[in-house]
């Protein structure tokens, strides 16, 4: 799973594009800053999270903080 | 000294850059998407690394702001601020006086899509407002527009160096997009300059006095005053028109861009070449005074077809129809609300037109 810290994110999308599950996509809602952050579903449209860590590769504000593979 | 090469947002890139530059003080009050420069300058506020930066304040709100580097400039210091759209017009009423007093800061603002509140995203619909004098009364600034982080770092120490050669305030029109971009650069060395400021009101005990002021009710000094800013204003044409071309030698087609779209303008240009349509670029870096000098060249050479690329409904077009006297089609690509064109976009386009 990822975590995110929706107040650095600036909704670039880099992360969205990147994800091979389509697990992230740009919230409804805005942050601090006016910003629509990302916000990371665990089921995605190709399947689940698989931890790749590839958002947390692309993302250029480290507004990816965390990526985590759970225990099955 | 650091010569490495850094990971930094653009907006990050121009607070560092003026540091570098010397810069004394920095007033502002923050905005989305230029909020990162005063964070970073919070940041490296007395750090020994930049003894020459002694003030930094949060104004209560943009007029202040801007009337608080006015005051720090007049003695002579190296002042800036930093703002977005909706700041920008407050803080004119600031820039017309400044620009009748004569008092050289640096003024930045990250362009944001508009009008009112607009939204956050790129833009570059306060071109009029920048280059034709957006407060009262006939004035003009110059105005510089970077296209990478790395010029973002750079152009606050030429900025300062313009400001104070011609004594006027200068803006730097950034896009959003570039102040929130990350891109890897190597700081340029920057030398700070010391710049001779005979006319500062620095209240030293003992020294001359100074007034420096806009009102003059007298009409023979109210014109004397304006013919002598006209004079500047023609001078500061004459020397300070900057631009860059990208294979103009051969060209059918030039684009026409400055800021971000400048560097997809590039691209699209390669794209077409790749599919034999001979293009060029031409980027304005100085916006004010428009470079029409280098535009008028590249149609006496024989360009007849010119696009411009922008993300507005159209306002450099103009000054660009004014540079080619009408000697060459000028054409026009836009996008709007926050979005940019891709090279795609542009090559589709311009292939249309060149048909």
């Amino acid at each position: 799973m990822v975590i995110i810290d929706s107040e650095v994110c600036k909704g670039c999308s880099l992360c969205v594009v990147s994800c091979p599950q389509k697990n992230l996509k740009l919230s409804e809602s805005l942050n601090r800053i006016g910003y629509h952050p990302v916000e990371f579903h665990y089921h995605g449209e190709k399947g689940d999270c698989t931890a790749c860590g590839l958002c947390y590769w692309v993302c250029p504000d480290f507004a990816i903080a965390e990526v985590r593979r759970l225990k099955q | 000294m650091k010569t490495e090469k850094e990971f930094v947002k653009g907006n990050e890139a121009l607070a560092l850059g003026a540091l570098k530059a010397g810069m004394n003080a920095y007033f502002a009050y923050p905005i989305t998407p230029s909020s990162e420069i005063p964070e970073t300058l919070a940041r490296e506020f007395k750090s020994p690394e930049y003894p020459e930066f002694k003030i930094f304040l949060q104004a209560m709100n943009e007029l202040e702001a801007i009337n608080m580097v006015i005051g720090a400039a007049s003695t002579g210091a190296k002042a800036m601020t930093a703002t977005s759209g909706p700041g920008f017009s407050l803080k004119q009423e600031g820039i017309s006086y400044a620009a009748a007093m004569e008092i050289p800061f640096l003024v930045v603002d990250v362009n944001r899509a508009g009008p009112g509140l607009g939204n956050l995203g790129p833009e570059q619909s306060d071109y009029f407002q920048a280059t034709k004098g957006g407060g009262h009364g006939g004035y003009k600034t110059i105005v510089l527009a970077p296209n990478s982080v790395q010029e973002m770092a750079a152009f606050p120490a030429l900025g300062f160096s313009l400001a104070f050669k011609h004594r006027t305030p200068v803006l730097m029109l950034v896009d959003a997009f570039l102040g929130q971009v990350k891109e890897d650069i190597v700081f340029p060395k920057i030398a700070q300059e010391k710049f001779e400021t005979p006319w500062a009101a620095t209240g030293a005990r003992g020294a001359e006095r100074h007034l420096i002021l806009s009102l003059h009710l007298d009409f023979e000094d109210q014109s004397k005053h304006a013919e002598h800013l006209k004079s500047k204003y023609e001078e500061i044409d004459m020397a300070e028109q900057r631009s860059e071309e990208y294979l103009t030698s051969d060209a059918e087609v030039v684009l026409v861009a400055f800021g971000v779209v400048s560097r997809l303008c590039r691209r699209a240009v390669n794209e077409l070449r790749a599919k034999g349509v001979r293009a060029g670029l031409f980027r304005p870096v100085t916006l004010s005074p428009f470079p029409a000098k280098g535009l008028k060249s590249l149609v006496d050479r024989g360009i007849k077809k010119i696009v411009v690329v922008e993300l507005n409904v159209g306002q450099m077009v103009f000054d660009v129809k004014l540079a080619v006297e009408g000697k060459a089609s000028v054409d026009f690509i836009y996008k709007l609300g926050g979005f940019l064109p891709t090279s795609a976009d542009i090559v589709r386009k311009v292939e249309m037109i060149s048909k």
